[in-house]
């Protein structure tokens, strides 16, 4: 409790009291001696003072007597302490979390549409910039705010970051928070920690020093990579809101659960309290409970359509049928307030069909979880398929365009173009309907390029709601859209036929070959990313993914393992570490440490703690150097050291997991002065070096006058300073 | 391999000379002195301080200042080294690397009066010398104060004797100004005074986005045709992950050896980079230029790698003709397997390991039947494959044997640690994701026969395990229509895939059903029947990747429809 008093006569004395009802618990005085002013933090053992359960409440207030002759009093207002109960704690936490979801929401929209004013102005810049025209101070202006509003927006997801951990502390303490649940949250709060990355705030002073000079051009450049980073950013707190949305609805599905069960023990207490009570206390308990139920009974109702607003039809449906038994519980109660007679025996009814109702809570939640995993599980399928399918299409086209450049060569070899460079009738027109089918060709590697479009856009959408979509394959499915781009390119070059030499049009129909075959096998690597998280999604038990992490970690300390062992035997090979074929396996060696280091990338998608990155990082520099030198000790020596550190990480990550308070922080030491009241009283040297002056010795003073003389001396005796 | 002999024995050699020479010439007491606390300066920081400070006050003073300089930031005491500056600029005014401390020292430090004030006094005392100006540009830089830098090099350019000094500092600021433009202008005309400055360039503009990068490429790819901005413009390529952009930015250049060392350092680049479709194109210009059959090898390395099959097998079978028998055996033979394995070619495989057999030790015929192995495994031959599994104890391999057995939980378990990047895992991988089958011979058969490319066995086996495999049969399904229409069978294929689209419509073969089966329909000339599918696909998964194909198919029927 934080108390302020202050009197220009100074302070005689200040006591807190604390009422229960109309009794004192107890009566303190916090003053240490006549000094000018208190202030202070007072701590309230509120166990000590017998405040536990969810009715009870404590009346707190503080008096100050002054130190005139008169010993004016004055007494603050009444503050009523009250202790949330469990049934309260949980009602906090759905609050907090539907808050969180809500905020989480609001600010993907607001940075969507900062977004999209940021592209409108890095176009707007450009047209102004290439019109020849100076950056007018309008638009400085308008640059300085998009950057503000960025801030502003870094902001709020700095405090949405915190109200994430509130929550999960909320759930916690409510006994809500199982390790699914603290998983999704402790995402959320990592992802909105990386929103606020270091190269959006450079970003962001780039764009202010830019548009400080007046520097159309670097103003432009700066507003382009801003609006990327924005995108970025937004796609990342779609998916966090997606994520808190989901945590939050699984978060009420799980009090609410927490809440039917306790109502229906209470209620077959109720039934059971055969003689113990009066019929009165009876009645008055069973109405309590009715209007209780009641009160669940809405809550549910609220979840049942917020489940349904989300599209979450398998949790919507069981919550609906749980409404139904709380409300015949409900009514049950209801009967039991009404009528004594038959009060237990309604009780009982109330208290089964309430128990049915949390078992339908229960079931809401584990089915509305499975049926997200599944929609995560059928997405996977159906892009590894589209892959599969496109890449062996790309593959069949790339043939065509190669049986096309080989045709093309035999009739150069034919002769069929004379020297005099006019072609033949027959040469013409092989070559029209070589251009056609090169055309033809390069339309259909188009629809191609734009199917792998659609799937990665979907994929994109999946991985908002997921985190069984890897950054991994994300990457892979971004990196086959741009190889089927590359592909479109060459084809559209070979399709225009008709402005070049034959052996021109050869050399671009290989190129447009080679070039679809790169993009089939970068769709053929994107699809074999998707089957792993396919894989890993089938053997995930945990939403949180990390027990799957853990055994992940422990299976990649087993292959470098094998890695270590192989680079070992090198020395055996003909012509020691530097022959041929030792060169051949140590590349070979090399590639599965780079294997290592892509699946530890992914884990590190999922993984908080960064260790995961780090040792990723660290597999993919021995990998180079195991290509330059596989043999080398000290190469060796970091492999050693690589593979403790991966079995360290599978050792270690789930205390870190059960550790749900994140990375200790510093904060700032205002309004944290505490002050515990002397028990026993002091005896010694006075606390006061000099004595401040009696009321009698300030009497002739004005009110101001008297304030300022007292603060003197109080100063002087803070700091020890001599008069 | 040589250069790093003599880099090695470089090293040993200064290692040791520093100390003969020291006590062979008597070595003053304040060489002495920076020695030994250069040997303490990890371990020891506060002593190797005392030392140092002895040193300065002797005959070693810019040694010692600039191990004091070091000392002194370890241990957080950078203001003792300020009057100490000061003292060694009474003695020597002029002394660059005094000066150039003091600025370190005070930027440290954030006293930024000092600073101005350091280099106006350093610019006093070398009139007309750029060494002051370049220094304090570099430092302004690296604090991100690109604009101060840039207002500090427009001062000099007037100041001293030759303002080209300043073209590398300018080019600098241009790139931490993202002046793109005017950055990739600056570095272009900086290399040709001072080419070592490459990496320097490439790390600069390497920083260039969107449409930024087409100016870069402007500049480097402009006429005249000059290797060293193309070899910028490739490596910056690479950076951008454009890899076959990459190799084009050398079209034009004039093949000399300059290029083939130009191409080696770049096919290096990409292969640390992983992108072997820029390094298969250069090995292979390297060898054409060069003809040197270790350059094949590397293309034929690069080639594999990339899928390219057919040209790694020639190129290794080149540079074995190349070759000595011995190195041809060492070399170029396990190149060929691989490729031959690769391309499925299992007895040609068996024929070249049989033809070497006697010739190579233990341990590389170990290699060989690995490669051996694979080209087994990949045409579905299970019984050859089977006693090298079980002696190499591969997990992609064990897991492949296993499909083909049909054992699908050990699979699976294999599958958990093998290389998820084994395209000849994909296909199954895919399909034991989808159900839970513990074993099935069927499954594995089909697979088998699928690796043999013995399509009629492969679809008999397929049609049994359809229904057993519960959440997969739609893939199943689409296995064989897939193989009945790429036998051109539309007969049969047409009712498997009208099966999956109305009975399986929601799984993710269904779009695949309505566009095979509209495609058939289209080679029938039934445009009614495509018209029909092909709308349903568009209706019913507007989002699928197959959508774009079926509005090009539509329009084809459409047309079909409409002139029949």
């Amino acid at each position: 409790m934080s108390v302020l008093a202050v009197d220009d006569h100074a302070l005689a004395s200040v006591t807190m009291t604390v009422r229960s009802g109309d009794v004192i618990v107890a009566r303190r005085e916090i003053l240490p001696g006549r000094a000018p002013s208190f202030e202070g933090t007072v701590p309230l053992d509120l166990d000590a003072l017998g405040l536990k359960g969810d009715d009870g409440s404590l009346r707190v207030d503080v008096t100050a007597i002054d130190a005139s002759p008169w010993r004016q009093v004055g007494r603050s207002r009444t503050l009523v302490l009250r202790r949330a109960g469990v049934s309260e704690r949980r009602e906090q936490a759905r609050a907090t979390a539907d808050s969180v979801a809500a905020g989480a929401t609001a600010l993907a929209n607001q940075q969507q549409q900062l977004a999209q004013q940021t592209s409108d102005a890095a176009r707007n810049a450009k047209a102004g910039g290439e019109n020849g025209q100076p950056m007018t101070f309008d638009a400085r202006e308008k640059a300085s705010q998009m950057a503000q509003q960025q801030r502003a927006l870094q902001q709020q997801a700095q405090q949405l970051q915190q109200q994430a951990k509130q929550l999960a502390d909320q759930l916690k303490s409510a006994g809500a928070l199982d390790s699914a649940l603290a998983g999704k949250l402790a995402d959320a709060q990592r992802m909105m920690q990386e929103a606020m990355s270091p190269q959006m705030m450079q970003r962001l002073q780039q764009l202010e020093q830019s548009a400080q000079r007046l520097d159309q051009a670097a103003t432009r450049q700066s507003l382009e990579d801003l609006a990327k980073q924005q995108q970025a950013l937004r796609e990342q707190l779609e998916r966090n809101a997606e994520m808190l949305k989901r945590a939050a609805l699984e978060g009420s599905m799980e009090t609410l659960r927490d809440e039917a069960q306790d109502m229906s023990k209470a209620q077959q207490r109720l039934a059971d309290s055969s003689g113990s009570a009066t019929a009165a206390q009876k009645q008055a308990q069973a109405d309590r409970l009715a209007r209780q139920n009641e009160a669940l009974t809405r809550d549910i109702n609220d979840l049942t359509k917020r489940l349904r607003e989300s599209d979450a039809q398998r949790g919507a449906q069981r919550a609906e049928q749980a409404r139904q038994n709380s409300e015949a519980a409900s009514r049950q109660m209801q009967e039991a307030a009404r009528d004594p007679q038959s009060a237990q025996q309604a009780a009982q009814k109330a208290a089964q069909a309430m128990q049915q109702a949390a078992d339908q809570l229960a079931k809401a939640r584990q089915e509305q979880v499975n049926d997200w995993k599944q929609e995560t599980t059928s997405e996977l399928d159906q892009s590894i398929q589209e892959m599969m399918q496109l890449s062996q299409q790309e593959r069949q086209m790339a043939d065509a365009a190669q049986k096309q450049a080989q045709q093309q060569q035999q009739q150069q070899q034919q002769g069929q173009k004379p020297q005099d460079g006019q072609q033949s009738p027959q040469g013409q027109q092989q070559g029209q309907q070589g251009q056609q089918s090169a055309q033809q060709m390069a339309a259909e590697q188009a629809t191609v390029q734009n199917g792998v479009q659609q799937a990665s856009q979907r994929l994109q959408e999946a991985a908002k709601r997921s985190q069984h979509v890897s950054q991994g394959s994300q990457r892979a499915m971004q990196e086959a859209l741009q190889r089927a781009q590359e592909a479109t390119q060459q084809a559209q070059k070979n399709g225009q036929q008709g402005e070049q030499s034959s052996q021109q049009s050869q050399q671009n129909g290989e190129s447009a070959a080679n070039a679809m075959r790169d993009a089939a096998a970068a769709m053929e690597r994107a699809a074999s990313s998707l089957v792993r998280d396919r894989e890993r999604a089938n053997r995930a038990r945990s939403a949180s993914g990390l027990p799957e992490m853990m055994e992940e970690m422990q299976q990649l300390a087993r292959q470098q393992q094998q890695v270590n062992g192989q680079a070992q035997g090198m020395s055996m090979m003909p012509g020691g570490e530097q022959g041929s074929q030792a060169q051949q396996m140590a590349q070979q060696i090399a590639r599965k440490q780079r294997q290592i280091a892509q699946r530890l990338d992914d884990v590190g998608t999922s993984d908080q703690s960064g260790r995961a990155d780090a040792l990723a990082k660290e597999a993919k520099r021995l990998a180079d150097a195991m290509e330059r030198a596989a043999g080398d000790p000290e190469t060796a020596a970091r492999r050693e050291q690589f593979l403790q550190r991966l079995l360290d990480a599978g050792r270690t990550l789930r205390r870190e997991d059960q550790e749900k308070e994140g990375p200790r922080e510093s904060k700032p030491g205002i309004g944290t002065t505490a002050f515990t009241p002397p028990e026993i009283p002091a005896v010694g040297a006075p606390a006061s070096r000099v004595s401040p002056p009696s009321w009698d010795e300030l009497r002739g003073l004005r009110d101001d006058e008297r304030r300022a003389v007292l603060q003197y001396f109080e100063r002087l005796n803070k700091t020890g300073a001599k008069p | 391999m040589v250069g790093r002999s003599w880099v090695v024995v470089a090293g040993l050699v200064l290692a040791t000379a520093v100390p003969a020479r020291a006590q062979e010439s008597g070595t003053s007491s304040a060489d002495t002195l920076v020695l030994r606390a250069i040997d303490l300066e990890d371990s020891k920081p506060r002593d190797a301080a005392v030392l140092y400070r002895r040193a300065f006050a002797g005959e070693s003073m810019i040694p010692a200042l600039l191990g004091l300089e070091r000392v002194y930031t370890t241990l957080g005491m950078l203001d003792s080294l300020v009057p100490l500056v000061r003292s060694a600029i009474r003695t020597e005014p002029r002394n660059g690397v005094i000066r150039s401390v003091q600025l370190r020292t005070l930027t440290s430090l954030q006293k930024d009066e000092e600073l101005t004030a350091a280099f106006r006094d350093w610019v006093r005392a070398v009139p007309g010398e750029a060494a002051p100006f370049k220094e304090y540009a570099r430092i302004l830089l690296e604090n991100n104060r690109s604009q101060a830098a840039d207002s500090v090099l427009t001062v000099a350019a007037r100041m001293v004797r030759d303002p080209r000094d300043f073209s590398a500092e300018l080019a600098q600021v241009a790139s931490a100004q993202r002046m793109w433009n005017e950055a990739a202008r600056r570095w272009r005309e900086t290399l040709t005074q001072t080419p070592q400055l490459y990496q320097a360039a490439v790390f600069a503009l390497s920083q260039a986005t969107g449409v930024a990068r087409d100016s870069v490429r402007t500049n480097f790819s402009a006429e005249p045709v000059w290797l060293p901005a193309r070899r910028v413009l490739a490596s910056l390529e690479l950076i951008w992950n454009q890899p076959r952009q990459a190799w084009l930015a050398f079209s034009g250049v004039r093949t000399d050896n300059e290029a083939v060392t130009a191409w080696k350092e770049f096919a290096d680049e990409a292969d640390a980079r992983s992108m072997q479709v820029a390094s298969r194109e250069a090995w292979a210009a390297i060898y054409r230029q060069t003809r040197d059959p270790q350059m094949a090898l590397r293309a034929a390395d690069a080639a594999l790698v990339s899928g390219d099959a057919i040209s790694a097998l020639q190129l290794a079978s080149q540079a074995q003709g190349a070759l000595s028998s011995q190195l041809g055996l060492r070399d170029a033979v396990p190149m060929r397997l691989r490729a031959l394995a690769s391309l499925g070619r299992a007895d040609d495989a068996l024929a070249l390991v049989d033809s070497v057999r006697p010739k190579v030790v233990a341990i590389q015929l170990q290699l060989l039947e690995r490669e051996l192995m694979w080209a087994w495994l990949r045409v579905g031959d299970a019984v050859r494959a089977r006693p090298f599994v079980a002696r190499l104890d591969e997990d992609e391999a064990t897991a492949l044997l296993a499909i083909y057995d049909g054992d699908l939980d050990k699979a699976r378990t294999a599958l958990r640690n093998a290389d998820a990047s084994n395209i000849l895992l994909l296909q199954p991988r895919a399909l034991l994701a989808r159900t839970s089958l513990p074993s099935s011979p069927a499954l594995g058969a089909a697979f088998a026969a699928l690796a043999k490319r013995d399509t009629t066995a492969a679809l008999t086996q397929l049609t049994i395990v359809t229904n057993e495999v519960g959440d997969a049969a739609p893939l199943v399904l689409a296995m064989s229509a897939r193989l009945l229409t790429a036998r051109n069978d539309d007969a049969r294929a047409v009712p498997i895939w009208t099966r999956i689209v109305s009975d399986y419509a929601t799984s993710p073969e269904a779009p695949e059903g309505d566009l095979e089966w509209a495609r058939a329909a289209l080679r029938a000339r039934d445009g009614g029947t495509a018209v029909a599918r092909l709308e349903h696909l568009l209706l019913t998964y507007p989002t699928s990747a197959l959508a774009p194909q079926a509005r090009r198919e539509l329009e084809n029927a459409k047309r079909l429809v409409g002139t029949s």
